[in-house]
């Protein structure tokens, strides 16, 4: 079940009305049924797997807290995260790892035959494992008390609004939410639904339609693109999967807001960052801040020497590049984002060295500079992200690089036309939101400004809003 | 009600959003009765993928004829291509007469039943339905529904409950949920093809393009005898077969027929001109009962009605499909209805 589709708007409104009017024992009840719903309109199948990992986790987490062996504390700790892990890599990554052998072995003249399981992968699975696993990590570091309630952790667990596709919210911060009443109100209404409009517009106006510009560039066998074409495809997907993935959890966040829950902000204007730290504090902040926590700092963070803060660094990018999806690409573009990091970490005190503009008019521009020459530094890396294959981003990265003439100016001027068209809007809103330092200040603004923002968006969704319910990005990861 | 820090003027959100509302409603209400937003229809949409808007802005041009007879040509895309409207124009207008091509894709009796208020409110003193056999006979599909809601009529409702099964209606659900839209936000009713004219203006305006003027018709080929016999060997001929569509459009078809002869408007129906291997194609049957039907309703309701008999022969190499005529064909219908209008228009 789509957020962009019919079938979710009138699941969302019974179980909305249902849920004001019920008590609070019941919301929980009736948001368990709603999720198992929701959740089994893909494949009812898999419903199993996620009460499987809802018991396995709840049990953990009692027994974690219970004992006072450390021994056994861990046992059930390695219990919870392996038999997570064993999940996610059964479904996720055994295709991957079988192909990865058998051509590895082929390298050695070793022909191997792997039987294949050809099973589809559980949507929302690398989500909700994470989600779990935070949980166990948490009571095992004392930093949480487990609940016993265990219809109320499983509300936590398969959460509609952000199950399959984030954010990752931590149980600090969702399972108080859970366990305590929630009061509904017009001033939470509102705001919620100002954040599915939003995140609807940014699905259905900008990212569907920039697919259309973005997929026949990447499409198999055509190799044949110069590199001024490569770049706009690459800048368009820059904005595709940003509007894809932010506006996803801005529906989540709204429609979480609407039933009284406080969801995490998961982008914060990433494309305004002016270096791989910041970028990464500005983008998918639910998973980042997760590789943070039960990764790098497990791995030992930046406490000890260079090499194993760099060594940190790119384990932690590479596990969350693999995370996105069982290819080789998704591993190199976290190689990439770990060489960012680490480039940047090591420069930064050769950066900071560097004199600071004096003029007023370049004080102004240095900033903006900054923010775009970082922005094709992620640009980059999204084409390792988007492409097909690693062939295919290399292929292209020469093109951009020196192939610069383009065969076709009518099809490329055509190309940046519709990219700035489905763009303009986004990037004036973000620009207001960034000088303003506020996510939420077009919900703020004078209400008759706010009335003409609605009706331009009103007129930009009825005439160009993709109505087909395309599927969001980040639901294959 | 519990105090937001974070939002600093929800309550003024009804506000703002009711006035977008009103805002967005008024705006769209006022547009669409514009001469400015129609001729930007007319000019920037493209045949055949915005049928359903060049249609509509057409018909808005007629209102703005007042000082010569009005002619509509309608039907489906057999009237959009088998006449050559700038002839038509420069005969008829020797008669005082002005000529508006309105066919489009599909054009059965359903959407002229539901078009039937719209033709008549232009004030059209003849009407010339070029009616097709092919379209009694095939089964309404997923793409007929998809543009009911361009010429959507919510008197069609009680006819399509009667005929359509109750699984019909559930695949194309969104079709009608498309078409209720569209009378309450008529821009939505064509808003892909709004989408596309707005590109091509600023493909003109931004890029500087060339923006040629649209095709009246988009067929204009000549295709070998050879064509025509592999054509239909290959073809499935089970797709024009008696259906609840057939039973729907001849219940619709004389209802739609009264209408416009009890408002004093002159009907013509020609059974549109088909291969002469056509016949193979849609079944001798079929055809036999379909121009029976058609004389039938003829005289019983007292329009004019031009069989295939009354028409010129038209030779395969006149055709570009079973169903369309190519310039020469197109020639010579737009040569015979000229003809047969002088001789008959009063």
């Amino acid at each position: 079940m789509l957020f962009n589709t019919l079938q979710f708007a009138v699941f969302f409104l019974i179980v909305y009305c249902l849920y004001l009017v019920l008590g609070h024992r019941w919301r929980n009840r009736l948001l368990l049924v709603g999720s198992y719903i929701f959740y089994g309109a893909w494949d009812w199948r898999f419903l199993f797997l996620i009460i499987a990992s809802t018991l396995l986790d709840y049990i953990c987490g009692i027994k974690i807290h219970t004992s006072n062996e450390t021994k056994k504390r861990k046992l059930f700790l390695f219990l919870s995260v392996s038999i997570n892990m064993s999940l996610l890599g059964f479904f996720k990554y055994f295709g991957f790892f079988a192909v990865s052998l058998q051509r590895l072995l082929g390298v050695f003249g070793v022909a191997v035959q792997p039987h294949f399981l050809n099973i589809i992968l559980p949507i929302g699975i690398s989500f909700y494992t994470f989600q779990t696993m935070s949980y166990t990590i948490d009571i095992y570091r004392r930093e949480l008390a487990p609940t016993r309630k265990l219809l109320d952790f499983a509300v936590f667990v398969a959460f509609f609004p952000q199950l399959v596709a984030g954010p990752i919210e931590r149980a600090k911060h969702l399972l108080p939410q859970v366990l305590s009443p929630r009061k509904v109100t017009l001033s939470k209404f509102y705001e919620g639904a100002y954040l599915v409009f939003w995140g609807l517009f940014m699905k259905v106006f900008i990212a569907d339609n920039l697919a259309k510009i973005v997929d026949p560039v990447f499409a198999i066998g055509s190799s044949n693109y110069s590199g001024p074409v490569v770049l706009v495809a690459l800048y368009a997907f820059a904005f595709q999967i940003f509007c894809d993935f932010a506006g996803y959890s801005s529906i989540a966040r709204g429609v979480g807001r609407m039933m009284g829950f406080d969801i995490m902000v998961n982008f914060n204007l990433p494309y305004f960052a002016t270096n791989p730290r910041e970028f990464w504090q500005r983008w998918h902040i639910s998973l980042s801040t997760w590789l943070k926590d039960y990764l790098y700092i497990s791995l030992g963070g930046n406490r000890k020497s260079k090499f194993n803060t760099c060594r940190n660094l790119t384990l932690t990018m590479v596990l969350g590049g693999l995370w996105h999806g069982a290819a080789w690409k998704f591993v190199a573009w976290g190689v990439y984002q770990g060489m960012l990091l680490i480039g940047h970490r090591l420069a930064k005190p050769l950066l900071d060295r560097f004199p600071s503009p004096r003029s007023i008019v370049a004080k102004k521009i240095w900033p903006i500079l900054k923010i775009l020459i970082f922005f094709h530094f992620v640009c980059i890396g999204w084409l390792l992200f988007r492409a097909e294959s690693l062939s295919q981003a290399f292929f292209m990265l020469k093109s951009i690089f020196f192939n610069f003439v383009s065969g076709d100016d009518a099809g490329l001027k055509l190309m940046v036309l519709k990219t700035v068209f489905f763009t303009w809007l986004l990037i004036l809103v973000q620009i207001y939101q960034y000088r303003k330092n506020d996510l939420m200040i077009m919900f703020k603004v004078h209400p008759a400004i706010r009335a003409v923002f609605y009706v331009i968006c009103y007129y930009l969704i009825i005439i160009y809003g993709v109505s087909g319910g395309e599927e969001f990005i980040y639901f294959q990861f | 009600m519990e105090k937001n820090s974070s939002i600093s003027s929800s309550r003024k959100l009804p506000i703002a959003f009711i006035s977008s509302i009103i805002l967005f409603m008024v705006t769209q209400a006022v547009l669409v009765r514009t001469d400015a937003f129609w001729n930007f229809c007319y000019r920037y949409s493209r045949l055949p993928e915005d049928n359903g808007l060049r249609l509509a802005s057409t018909l808005w041009k007629t209102a703005r004829e007042e000082s010569k007879r009005k002619l509509f040509l309608i039907g489906s895309s057999q009237t959009r291509e088998d006449f050559d409207i700038d002839y038509l124009n420069t005969e008829l207008g020797k008669t005082n007469i002005v000529v508006y091509n309105l066919g489009v894709y599909g054009g059965t009796p359903v959407e002229m039943f539901m078009l039937k208020d719209a033709f008549l409110k232009r004030k059209p003193d003849i009407i010339v339905y070029v009616s097709f056999v092919g379209r009694f006979y095939k089964a309404y599909d997923e793409e007929d529904f998809r543009k009911i809601k361009h010429y959507f009529h919510p008197s069609i409702i009680p006819y399509f409950m009667k005929h359509l099964s109750m699984k019909t209606f559930y695949a194309n659900r969104g079709a009608f949920v498309d078409s209720f839209l569209g009378m309450m936000i008529p821009i939505s009713k064509y808003r892909e093809s709004t989408g596309r004219c707005l590109f091509l203006a600023l493909r003109r305006h931004l890029l500087g393009e060339q923006i040629e003027e649209s095709r009246k018709f988009i067929y204009d080929e000549n295709k070998p005898e050879s064509y025509f016999t592999e054509m239909l060997a290959t073809v499935d001929k089970t797709r024009f077969s008696r259906t609840e569509h057939t039973e729907l459009c001849e219940e619709l078809f004389p209802i739609f027929a009264e209408y416009i002869v009890s408002a004093g408007v002159k009907l013509i129906v020609i059974n549109g001109p088909s291969h002469p291997l056509a016949r193979e194609l849609f079944g001798p049957e079929a055809y036999s009962a379909y121009d029976a039907f058609l004389a039938q309703k003829a005289r019983e309701i007292g329009f004019e009605y031009l069989s295939e008999d009354k028409l010129p022969a038209f030779p395969s190499e006149d055709f570009i499909d079973f169903a369309h005529l190519n310039s020469k064909g197109r020639a010579r219908m737009s040569g015979f209805l000229r003809n047969y209008l002088v001789q008959n228009a009063d």
